[in-house]
């Protein structure tokens, strides 16, 4: 504002003097001005430019005070909505406590009915206590819906209960770089999706000219506005391009610009093969390499290896483009998914076959799930190489069957499949065998008395066998010349004798007095001293047939009669099952098959065996692998005839109950299945559903937990957004703010200076030469 | 030499010293008129006369009345002055927008503020995500943004027009003051005889000079006198005034974006003043430059502002859905190509999704639309690129005879809505959603025209507003990404951000203000120098004016003396 202007060296004129004289008090007077309008203010800067660097750091801090206000305002908010949300919770796992006490007072003592139904009241009570509080709302917002915010996200309709938020996460910036969680949703606090029905299959979406570069190499894409080079060795010399693939989205238009851009006076076919892309070219040899550092040739599997001699073609690598929902049915598994069968999904007492022959993308399928009325959620695995279902349903069971075709193993969410494991059968009870029975007791093989026909005796010492193998050895090494051969029964649980001695007597096992084997191994019956054989074989030769020593868990009998003894000792998957029976059939030469159920799920039994009779499938003694499979009912000791069916072949088909169920594991599932096991007075299944409601009770104090751990940090943010906030306006104010003492420190200076300027002003006009003549 | 020789002698001494005393009475009624160049009378010996062997002298003669005067510091102060009021034309501009724009006031209702609270608006939304209200806030937030975007180009634009009205103003100025350097140039030389005089036409030089100091702070002109002591005024290397002659200037406008810029041009030539210096100069730069080029970079942050947020706001999803929707932007031709369609903003090759959900069901299907601009093969057209849209299931798409792409769902129980393509998870996508402006959430791509797309307006449709990136009513996570785009670093910017560029327009405007006011000072503190220094030499200086006077007083005494004593010499003659 200020200026200094020089005075002239030679002479002065009267106006110059004058003009010089107003100009400086005017000076003065607007420096007045100013000084007084800074400490009126308080503001040492009126517009940016009077210090241009000052004003812009006072701009941006300014800008950064007002943001940072606005965070203060979201941690507030956040606050109330983690603080609302924590107690509620605190509610919940109080309300959960008090249930507790009443079914372990039902559990743990001799119970009446009545005592028994006040406690499904309680369960009721609290099902549509804790139902409101998951639907619990503060202002506007749902507190464990997810980010889903229109609709309740748990209703409860007496039998299930639906969750139909999301999973999903609120966030809220909390300072200018940093997102926070502010809720939780509610399969986090409470439960309410099943673990996804996914199995192992990739399914292997097809390279296609419409593929979007950004589903390439999993879903990683192509790096965007990348560049290759081509060089073409036409034998003579080596010719070479870049290739600008900024633009490009699909593959086709990849292939366009490389054909495109070929070296000049060279050609360049690209063409998709496989899941990959091949350069060919015809003008000699063809190599790819990036240009400067870019990663788009390895990206798109081109790249050529420089060690390597160039040839015609390049076969470019797998380029994995990832699962979307916009991906054609037939472009998975490579055009061979079973579209026309169908999938039979049962879900909250209902079941739906889902025919997919009109879906045209992977959305359509999606689709076909989520709008079966199921309350089903099908999504895209996580990986993008598949889809996975899930229930939303508490207290109720997820299957996901065959319609006759291969649909739903294709797609990998069969629920019961080869691969299924037993243990999970029976919501993860799994199918108890007869374990009891798997170890010999040798205490008992000590000595047995046979006497073949031709009357030869055999006493025979088993003192030293451990298994029944050895049995058989020591028994046929006893035998020697003698013609009595022991062998393994076809189930190999038990051992047969045959005779082929020549004699008019029959073969005979006798009791030897105080020696327990020919009991234990079945050849005599409890008490009894003599056993004589009055069967034969086909040979003619007579047999004794021992009992199965190691136990069998369900017989399964044909429709002739013939008997398929099945010990399910050691099978651990629904395909060692299929396997055990199916080999215990072919060495029994019974025509019985079994595999995975044609429709729906379950083990098929086939019997192409002809007779009266009908396929059944007994419980034995000992075991409840039969009903633990599903082909027994509850309390029942066989199959229920009505449940076989004849097939078009005339083949009777009986096929077991689907005991391999998804559901969603919920507190809302718990109390449910709590509720009917009350109801049933299933004491097993109650004791069962206490353990569940234990880890339910931990995850929603869990989620109590976590959500206070959040407030806390929260309220550490606050706190340092509130200290930043000072220093922030410490820093603006040392900006813009004037120094109050400085600045009446300059007024004063000025106003001495501004007097000075009018004294010597009065001073200098005043004095002339005309004032002495 | 005779007694009455020597009477008339000292006679015209005393004439002499008249004249001077009246020079110097001339000056000392003018020491405080500005512009006035003091006189000074010229003395010389007068012509002497031979007497037999002798050479007699015969007194003093005035030769003439001269200006004092230095024309060359003359000619360099006219420049200055030129200089001067070119830099303060510009400074007052700069000050001006400065003062409107506004931006040390952080709790004022100015564009920065309006900036940062639209973005803080958005928070609003992320905290809860069903409150309509809040969502309502954010559109009216934006509509006060872009409000204060077109409070602020009108503003400047009204600094810009009447720095024109200033300009049309000054064609008459010209003309008015060049008439009366003509007419000067005319006076001065019929007084001073149209030859090389020994005196100057004092007064009509003055008179002229400070005509020539009004002009030249309008225009910068150069002077050069001619030996008639008339003088050529050029512009530009342009004769716009030669003694007796001048030419006509008049206003002509040229169309610069819609605004009629006035140009001072020759009537005769019809080719503008090619001017470097003067108020005019400064008018022409501060309009054209400093408001012009702060309108431009005005225009600049809001079409930034709207394309870039439209980009990532287009690919989001509200709590509702859309039944029907008519981009606010339209090509020119429905057949070419969407980047060389007309468009505002020009579209990449590119894909989005498109979502339609079925209100009964809740089921939504999705489709990738990919956008092919690389000018190989069949690029995508609107035509084009609605018969992909009305391929899909429960949406119609249709271009409109105005070039706008109409889009409706095919029942009242479909709505649909908008997504960003695989791979795309920062939103970067090819824009051709917000070159077309659907789903946009900004309309317009300048200051004056930038505003809220109507569909948003208005508590019904705010639920529209684009929260979500995982389907309508799926969170907020679109919204995180709108609230950080304020200090995001942008591709196309640069990388600056949005913060940056409004920093850059204020920084620009607070720094070149800066340094036009310093140029300004030194331009006066220039003129002051010069015309110190010329004052030194035109300036009265009353002592110097007494003792002149005083002098002359005692040579107009001694002479009467003279003429006394010769008059006693002759009475003796005659008493003789």
């Amino acid at each position: 504002m200020s200026r200094i202007s020089p005075i002239p060296t030679t002479r002065i004129g009267s106006l110059f003097i004058r003009q010089r004289l107003v100009d400086q008090m005017q000076f003065d007077q607007l420096e007045l001005l100013r000084l007084q309008t800074q400490i009126s203010t308080g503001r040492r800067l009126q517009l940016p430019s009077d210090d241009t660097p000052s004003a812009m750091r006072a701009i941006n801090l300014q800008r950064v005070l007002d943001r940072k206000g606005q965070i203060q305002t979201n941690i507030r908010a956040n606050n109330l909505f983690i603080g609302e949300a924590e107690r509620r919770l605190s509610h919940a796992t109080q309300a959960i406590h008090e249930l507790r006490a009443e079914v372990v007072g039902v559990v743990g003592s001799p119970a009446t009915d009545s005592e028994r139904l006040s406690v499904v009241e309680a369960v009721e009570a609290t099902i549509k206590e804790l139902v409101p509080l998951a639907n619990s709302r503060t202002l506007t917002r749902y507190l464990f819906s997810g980010s889903r915010q229109l609709i309740d996200p748990y209703t409860f309709n007496g039998q299930f209960v639906e969750y139909r938020g999301n999973e999903g996460t609120l966030r809220s910036y909390v300072d200018l770089e940093r997102l926070f969680d502010t809720n939780l949703s509610g399969p986090d606090v409470f439960g309410g999706i099943s673990a996804p029905v996914q199995g192992s299959v990739d399914l292997n979406p097809q390279l296609t000219e419409d593929t979007l570069l950004g589903a390439l190499n999993g879903g990683e894409g192509i790096t965007r506005g990348g560049t290759i080079s081509i060089a073409i060795d036409t034998g003579p010399a080596t010719v070479t391009s870049v290739v600008d693939l900024n633009g490009a989205v699909t593959i086709r238009d990849v292939m366009r610009m490389i054909e495109d851009g070929a070296p000049a006076g060279t050609v360049v076919d690209v063409n998709i093969v496989g899941d990959g892309l091949e350069i060919t070219t015809t003008s000699g040899t063809v190599a790819v390499s990036e240009v400067a550092e870019g990663r788009t040739a390895h990206e798109l599997g081109i790249f050529t290896n420089p060690s390597l001699p160039p040839t015609s073609t390049i076969t470019g690598a797998d380029l994995d483009p990832v699962l979307l929902k916009t991906t054609r049915l037939d472009e998975l598994l490579g055009g061979a998914l079973d579209t026309s069968s169908g999938i039979i999904v049962t879900n909250g007492g209902a079941s739906a076959t889902l025919d997919i022959s009109a879906a045209e993308t992977v959305d359509d399928l999606l689709n076909l799930f989520n709008g079966a009325g199921l309350g089903l959620l099908a999504e895209i695995n996580e990986a993008g190489t598949g889809i996975d279902v899930r229930s939303r349903l508490s207290g109720s069971d997820l299957t996901i069957g065959e319609n006759g075709g291969t649909t739903a193993t294709q797609l990998g969410i069969r629920t019961y499949t080869g691969e299924t494991a037993l243990a999970d059968f029976n919501r993860g009870v799994g199918v108890p065998t007869t374990a009891d029975l798997e170890v010999l007791d040798t205490s008992q093989l000590d000595q047995i008395h046979i006497v073949a026909r031709d009357g030869t005796d055999l006493f025979v010492n088993l003192s030293t066998a451990t298994s029944l193998q050895d049995v058989v050895d020591l028994i046929n090494a006893a035998a020697g010349a003698t013609s009595v051969t022991a062998s393994l029964n076809a189930n190999g649980n038990g051992i047969d004798l045959a005779d082929a001695t020549v004699g008019t007597g029959r073969l005979t096992v006798e009791a030897i007095p105080g020696s327990q084997a020919a009991e234990y191994l079945g050849f005599l019956a409890t008490g009894q001293t003599q056993y004589v054989s009055s069967v034969t074989n086909e040979a003619g030769d007579d047999v004794v047939s021992g009992r199965n020593v190691l136990g069998h868990d369900l017989l399964i009998v044909a429709r002739d009669g013939s008997e398929l003894w099945i010990d399910l000792a050691g099978t651990d998957t629904v395909q060692d099952v299929i396997d055990r029976v199916n080999s215990a059939a072919t060495a029994a030469g019974v025509s019985v098959t079994a595999r995975l159920a044609v429709t729906g799920n379950g083990i098929e039994l086939v019997d192409a065996s002809t007779g009266t009779g009908t396929l059944t499938v007994r419980a034995l003694e000992g075991s409840q692998a039969a009903e633990y499979l599903g082909f027994v009912a509850t309390g029942a000791t066989e199959s229920d005839p009505s449940d076989v069916q004849t097939d078009g072949s005339g083949n009777q088909i009986l096929t077991s109950e689907d005991r391999h169920t998804f559901e969603a594991d919920s507190l809302f599932n718990t109390l449910l299945r709590l509720r009917t096991a009350l109801i049933d007075d299933d004491k097993e299944e109650i004791g069962r559903a206490l353990a569940r409601l234990d880890e339910d009770f931990e995850r929603v104090n869990f989620a109590q937990a976590e959500l206070g751990t959040r407030l806390k940090n929260l309220t550490a943010i606050e706190n340092q957004l509130k200290d930043e906030d000072v220093q922030l306006r410490s820093a603006l104010s040392q900006e813009v703010d004037v120094d109050i003492i400085e600045a009446i420190s300059n007024l004063t200076a000025r106003q001495y200076a501004f007097e000075a300027s009018l004294r010597t002003t009065a001073s200098v006009l005043q004095v002339s030469l005309f004032d002495y003549i | 030499m005779s007694l009455f020789g020597s009477i008339q002698m000292g006679g015209n001494t005393l004439q002499a010293m008249q004249i001077g005393l009246h020079v110097v009475g001339n000056n000392i009624a003018n020491a405080n008129t500005p512009g006035f160049i003091r006189e000074e009378v010229i003395y010389e010996t007068a012509p002497v006369m031979r007497k037999g062997n002798l050479i007699l002298g015969l007194g003093v003669q005035v030769a003439g009345i001269v200006q004092k005067v230095d024309r060359f510091i003359q000619d360099r102060l006219i420049g200055a002055r030129g200089d001067r009021a070119g830099a303060d034309a510009q400074a007052q501009a700069y000050r001006d927008i400065e003062g409107i724009l506004d931006a040390l006031n952080g709790a004022g209702n100015n564009l920065g503020a309006s900036l940062t609270e639209f973005f803080n608006a958005i928070h609003e939304v992320t905290k809860e995500p069903a409150n309509l209200i809040a969502r309502q806030l954010v559109v009216s937030g934006g509509e006060e943004l872009a409000r204060n975007f077109g409070v602020l180009h009108d503003k400047v634009l009204d600094v810009q027009e009447s720095l024109n009205q200033r300009i049309i103003a000054m064609s008459d100025d010209i003309n008015s003051i060049a008439e009366e350097i003509r007419e000067l140039n005319v006076k001065i030389a019929s007084t001073e005889g149209g030859q090389a005089s020994t005196s100057d036409a004092g007064a009509l030089r003055v008179q002229r000079q400070a005509a020539v100091e009004r002009l030249s702070e309008l225009i910068g002109v150069r002077v050069s006198e001619q030996a008639s002591g008339g003088l050529a005024v050029s512009v530009g290397g342009e004769l716009l005034v030669f003694e007796g002659q001048r030419r006509e200037v008049n206003i002509d406008y040229s169309d610069e974006g819609g605004v009629a810029m006035a140009v001072v041009e020759f009537v005769d030539t019809n080719s503008p003043l090619e001017i470097t210096s003067g108020e005019l100069s400064g008018l022409y730069a501060a309009r054209n430059s400093v408001a012009g080029g702060f309108l431009a970079d005005l225009d600049e942050l809001a079409a930034t502002l709207a394309f870039e947020f439209n980009k990532i706001y287009s690919q989001g999803q509200g709590l509702v859905g859309f039944r029907q929707l008519t981009s606010t932007e339209t090509v020119s031709d429905a057949d070419s190509a969407l980047d060389a369609a007309g468009l505002t903003f020009t579209p990449v090759s590119g894909a989005f999704n498109v979502l339609i959900q079925n209100a009964d069901s809740g089921l939504t299907t999705e489709h990738t639309i990919s956008i092919d601009l690389d000018g190989l093969g069949q690029d995508t057209t609107l035509n084009s690129l609605a018969a992909q849209l009305d391929a899909l299931d429960g949406l119609s798409a249709s271009v409109s005879a105005s070039g706008a792409l109409e889009l409706a769902s095919d029942s009242d129980r479909i709505e649909f809505a908008f997504a960003p393509p695989v791979g795309d998870s920062t939103n970067e996508t090819n824009g051709v959603l917000a070159a077309l402006g659907l789903n946009t959430f900004f309309t317009g791509s300048s200051a004056s025209t930038l505003g809220v797309n109507d569909e948003l307006k208005g508590i019904d449709n705010a639920a529209k507003f684009a929260a979500s990136l995982d389907g309508i009513d799926g969170g907020t996570e679109n919204a995180l990404i709108l609230a950080g785009l304020l200090e995001k670093p942008l591709h196309l910017a640069g990388d600056a951000s949005l913060a940056d560029l409004y920093n850059q327009l204020v920084g620009d405007i607070a720094h070149d203000s800066a340094v036009a006011q310093s140029a300004a000072d030194g331009a006066r503190v220039f003129e002051d120098t010069l015309d110190g220094q010329f004052q030194a030499i035109t300036g009265v200086n009353i002592d110097e004016e007494a003792i002149t006077m005083i002098t002359l007083q005692r040579i107009y005494q001694a002479s009467a003396r003279y003429i006394q004593t010769l008059s006693e010499l002759l009475d003796v003659l005659v008493n003789m």
